[in-house]
């Protein structure tokens, strides 16, 4: 316990230290930190693992620590800034420490048979012998969260206990915090009004007996969930004040993009559509976000570079759909450079509902290509999700409410965190058409567990229109306000 | 970064009021159904199961009796041999078989917390016939599908060497401390 204690404190810190440096609040820095060390940690040790090195988490987690004292040195936050940093980021490390002692004392962890093989290929890179583990187990369940379990077996455990509810709870949080910034800071909270409706919508996400479940289950789907949490509320923030000094929330998304890809099979399409609405905001600087998009497209590149020479090495060919995320994070690379012309980012909104009218075209089209799949899956789905399977009437109720508020609020925050949410959702519908089988029915389908990861953004969305005033009803047209202040 | 300015006081239009009521029905909805969900599945999908252990792996194969064979067959001795023997440098024969694949070596790397797989040149099935391991045996599991039911049985000495080798004797897999086999076993192969 006392070794995955100094994980997780350690990734905090790092995270932490680094986002402050950049000039996130005390109480964001402390929300947020935990989730921006944890996606340092991956991205410092995916080079290793990739380019066969060994894999120590204590040398990877102290580098970490010591590029967030570099960072340090390089912006030197004033000394009243780190006093401020005190009371947050001890509240932090309280929930840190009470949340490992506690799934050290009760035993609540959650498994699927893909749990076993995230907890194998962990114990594999902690052995050196991550060679030995087949390309066809790494392209399923890829590398970000074995890569954090390895860190369990120094204290012959073969899974961080607390990883999944620190998740948990860093997807109410970010929640929270996300939706106060967009309110005009933490103390817009001591408006009892807005602070009963953000209460409400995070009571809402905690008593989802799924959210629970996932709170404690070995896998990356609630994760999935709030890296798209971090890096769409992180653009929608930018979004609301294009001119503001975005640095800390650059580095927020920046870490966290390339973990999404390094996540989960659909991770690069999904840290695709979380990074849209930052994209095509022109007022934001655009080296940052030329960065961003170069990032992404260097993470795919990166990973399914790899997993091809893999692949090729054993004297395999490629099935074509290896070429789609190659091709994106070609293409993600080379267009780069286009975030300079602004001329292209005149209509943001426009782009956005472009985004999303592809993914329902990709959907429609996938559809067609296999009718019997997609049927046997939307059956699947109906039966899982529709009130017979543990989510009971939950995903009903949050479709019906988030098509309520896309419906009928005018707050400029529907149209920013719209995209995302509903594109990864077309996306994720459409996985039958890329894969062998349909989705089934049963707890374990993989839809059934992929639907958590819409769910933190889904609440923010909800939250923020439930808190605004520019609503109308559905049936009447309002006209929204401008995309850009 | 201090976000926007504050939105408007005032009474909450109407529509944001029929928002709120769906997320209190929602909210009351989700804690009026939640142990009735929980209620419905097993209890690797009930949101709020205790278990008697943090071992996920000891659950899955010993607490849970509907664990399909073939995952026991994939990482049953590696959990034994890691809760047993672990570091220690299996021994596997040269000449095929079920010890000498990819997977069993992955088990055993990784669940069986092994320092190495060596293949050597050995005889699995003479060795088990002709040494009787009873006295010795510390722990047993079972894997494999319902027609090809195979058992574990672990045989470690009281001064462990730290080198356990594979033999076979039937449908019965024993993992044996080296110190336990007589000299020059390395002979002929099966």
């Amino acid at each position: 316990m006392i070794i995955e204690l100094a994980f997780l404190a350690a990734w905090f810190v790092a995270g932490l230290v680094i986002v402050h440096s950049f000039g996130m609040g005390p109480v964001g820095a402390a929300v947020t930190g935990w989730l921006a060390g944890l996606c340092l940690y991956v991205v410092l040790a995916v080079p290793f693992l990739l380019l066969g090195l060994p894999v120590w988490p204590a040398f990877i987690t102290c580098l970490g620590l010591v590029i967030a004292a570099g960072v340090v040195l390089w912006r030197r936050p004033s000394r009243e800034s780190w006093l401020s940093l005190l009371l947050p980021s001890g509240a932090a490390l309280a929930v840190i420490l009470v949340i490992t002692v506690f799934t050290h004392m009760v035993h609540l962890a959650k498994w699927h048979t893909d749990s076993f093989s995230y907890m194998q290929v962990g114990a594999l890179i902690h052995s050196g012998h991550f060679d030995l583990v087949a390309a066809g187990m790494l392209n399923l369940r890829l590398i970000a969260l074995p890569l954090l379990h390895t860190s369990a077996n120094l204290s012959g455990d073969m899974y961080l206990r607390a990883l999944a509810p620190l998740t948990a709870a860093s997807a109410v949080m970010m929640t929270g915090w996300f939706f106060a910034m967009a309110r005009g800071g933490v103390q817009s909270l001591k408006d009892s009004a807005a602070l009963a409706v953000l209460l409400l919508a995070l009571l809402v996400m905690i008593s989802t007996n799924r959210f629970v479940w996932h709170g404690f289950y070995i896998n990356g789907h609630l994760l999935f969930g709030v890296l798209v949490l971090a890096i769409a509320g992180a653009g929608f923030l930018m979004a609301r004040r294009p001119k503001a000094d975005h640095r800390a929330l650059w580095a927020l998304q920046l870490v966290c993009v390339p973990v999404l890809v390094f996540l989960r099979p659909e991770g690069f399409l999904g840290a695709a559509v979380a990074i849209a609405p930052t994209l095509v905001i022109a007022g934001v600087n655009w080296r940052y976000r030329a960065a961003l998009l170069a990032v992404l497209g260097v993470a795919i590149l990166v990973w399914q570079g790899y997993l091809a020479l893999r692949v090729l090495s054993a004297g395999n060919e490629l099935v074509w759909r290896a070429y789609i995320p190659l091709l994106l994070g070609l293409v993600c690379v080379l267009a780069a450079p286009l975030m300079a012309v602004r001329v292209l980012f005149a209509r943001p909104l426009a782009l956005l509902a472009a985004m999303e009218a592809v993914t329902a075209a990709l959907f429609a089209l996938m559809v067609l290509r296999d009718p019997e799949k997609f049927q046997a899956s939307f059956e699947a789905i109906a039966h899982n999700l529709g009130g017979s399977g543990a989510w009971g009437f939950a995903p009903v109720l949050y479709v019906l409410l988030v098509v309520f508020v896309i419906a009928g609020c005018r707050e400029q925050a529907v149209s920013w965190l719209r995209a995302p949410l509903v594109a990864s959702a077309l996306l994720f519908l459409s996985i039958p058409g890329i894969r062998n089988d349909p989705f089934r029915i049963g707890e374990g389908d993989t839809f059934n567990r992929m639907a958590i990861q819409l769910v933190p953004l889904a609440v923010l969305l909800i939250a923020l229109a439930a808190a605004s005033r520019q609503w109308d009803w559905p049936w009447r047209s309002g006209k929204r306000p401008p995309a850009m202040p | 970064m201090t976000g926007e300015e504050a939105q408007p006081a005032g009474r909450p239009p109407l529509p944001a009021l029929v928002l709120l009521a769906g997320l209190a029905c929602f909210l009351i909805y989700n804690m009026a159904n939640f142990f009735v969900l929980d209620s419905r599945v097993s209890d690797r999908y009930s949101a709020l199961h205790r278990y008697h252990t943090g071992d996920m792996l000891e659950v899955w194969l010993v607490t849970v009796s509907s664990t399909p064979g073939v995952y026991r067959g994939r990482f049953a001795a590696g959990w034994m041999l890691g809760r047993h023997a672990p570091g220690s440098t299996i021994i596997v024969p040269d000449s095929g078989g079920p010890h000498s694949g990819p997977r069993f070596r992955n088990q055993m790397l990784s669940f069986g917390r092994a320092r190495e797989v060596e293949r050597r040149r050995y005889n699995q099935r003479r060795l088990a016939a002709d040494i009787d391991f009873e006295p010795y045996i510390v722990a047993v599991g079972t894997s494999g599908e319902r027609r090809n039911r195979r058992h574990y049985r672990l045989a470690l000495s009281d001064r462990p060497s730290g080198t356990i080798i594979a033999l076979r004797r039937g449908r019965q897999e024993i993992f044996a401390d080296t110190a336990l086999l007589p000299d020059g076993w390395e002979a002929g192969p099966d």
